[in-house]
């Protein structure tokens, strides 16, 4: 039986363990803050010159602008896409990634399931190699660059990918967010039919009812672990829950589209 | 600009708060190193502001909350290395090898974040059900309720992977 005295005991175990590094560290760490957000503050200055001169001209082009309706182009993956220039996402049709390849995602038709589901065009049946292939890229996403994870996703997952690299920039963590050590590969192959573990039984389910039936026919599945079963993963102190990370093939690749949890 | 006094109070809620805060944001996230860096970085910002947080009734309170959100923010994002990390490794304690502990720290990881935190904040730092609802902008009612049906999960037992 578990209940709050555990916690309690356990929080006290930590914080006995915790030994407060010099308070000079935390100085360092803030008058580092603070750099930075006197940098920061000089960009946006200069942004907003920028803007005060730009916005002018673009009116003396196109007339006052008044009645002009922006066409807003909605993806929305979660998490938001970022405005920051340090990992910005390419553009429809930019150059090395083409649109047949990486057209635009649209969104999950139901809340709380998938956010951001491939665009339907030029889905293709995974074979047993593009299944293989995408197994291998579990392994290999957050491992190499920004841009070599950019290519082996679809733009459903594009805002992840970025959110991920943001963050280790942010965390000044080092030149790549963390390798992963001994991934597992529990089970991998078509996500319909599949006989899914516990943890991810419902993943079907939720790209049926965000993303429809064409993309559950042709999604590839790979759930992974830090360990090969539920004993060793206690034995590992590892969580022994699973993730999964959902495919779609096109032009013959594998491109990640959504990674659970 | 901080006088010595400031500083010195500072100083003094540091070493009394760090730790505390570092143990309540490791349940939170269940990794330590992830607990370590938020409360740094929480303890940076309240420095950068220390001539008003100064003022504050319980400033712990204020790194604290920092702490949180930081944490789960760098939990989120950093979510596909974190479920794979042992949770608890780099705390070692006797109380880590318990298979109790192993059982309660993998259900807590099932929660909802919101859920986890508001068992933290109630069983750990004992805050009331209002204090809660405070701290996390929401009414006291969701509070209990988030209680309520988070006591019921954790005591769940496991579902068996492959099960």
């Amino acid at each position: 039986v578990i209940d709050d005295q555990l916690l309690r005991e356990y929080a006290e175990a930590v914080r006995s363990d915790v030994t407060a590094p010099p308070v000079a560290s935390v100085r360092t760490r803030a008058k580092r803050r603070r750099s930075r957000h006197v940098a920061a503050a000089g960009v946006v200055a200069i942004a907003v010159v920028a803007a005060g001169v730009i916005v002018p001209i673009a009116l003396l082009h196109n007339g006052s602008g008044a009645g002009r309706r922006t066409q807003v182009v909605i993806a929305s993956p979660s998490p938001t896409p970022s405005t920051s220039t340090r990992y910005s996402l390419p553009a429809l049709g930019a150059a090395g990634f083409p649109a047949s390849v990486y057209p635009l995602p649209h969104r999950g038709r139901k809340p709380g399931t998938i956010a951001s589901c491939p665009n339907t065009n030029g889905l293709q049946l995974s074979t047993p190699s593009s299944r293989q292939q995408a197994v291998d890229m579990v392994r290999q996403l957050e491992t190499r660059s920004f841009s070599s994870d950019l290519h082996n996703t679809d733009r459903a997952y594009w805002p992840g990918i970025q959110a991920g690299w943001e963050a280790h920039h942010d965390w000044q963590t080092p030149s790549a967010p963390r390798k992963l050590s001994r991934v597992y590969i529990l089970e991998s192959g078509r996500l319909l039919g599949l006989d899914q573990p516990t943890s991810v039984r419902y993943l079907g389910r939720y790209v049926r009812e965000a993303c429809g039936e064409g993309t559950l026919r042709d999604t590839i599945v790979a759930i992974y672990g830090s360990a090969p079963n539920l004993l060793q993963a206690r034995a590992l102190r590892a969580r022994a829950l699973q993730s999964a990370d959902l495919f779609v093939v096109r032009a013959g690749r594998p491109l990640l589209y959504f990674s659970y949890p | 600009v901080v006088d010595d006094r400031a500083r010195a109070e500072f100083e003094e809620l540091y070493r009394h708060a760090y730790p505390r805060v570092v143990a309540q944001v490791t349940l939170l996230t269940g990794s330590r190193a992830v607990a370590e860096d938020a409360v740094q970085e929480a303890f940076a910002r309240a420095w950068n502001r220390w001539d008003r947080l100064a003022g504050y009734d319980q400033p712990q309170a204020w790194v604290r909350r920092v702490a949180m959100n930081l944490a789960v923010s760098r939990w989120r994002s950093l979510r596909r290395e974190q479920r794979l990390a042992a949770p608890v490794s780099d705390g070692a304690s006797p109380i880590d090898r318990t298979a109790d502990w192993v059982d309660l720290q993998a259900a807590l990881l099932r929660l909802p974040t919101r859920h986890r935190r508001a068992v933290v904040l109630s069983a750990v730092v004992g805050l009331s059900t209002d204090e809660i609802a405070a701290e996390m902008a929401v009414a006291p009612a969701t509070v209990r309720s988030w209680l309520s049906r988070t006591r019921r999960a954790v005591t769940d037992p496991i579902e068996e992977v492959g099960s």
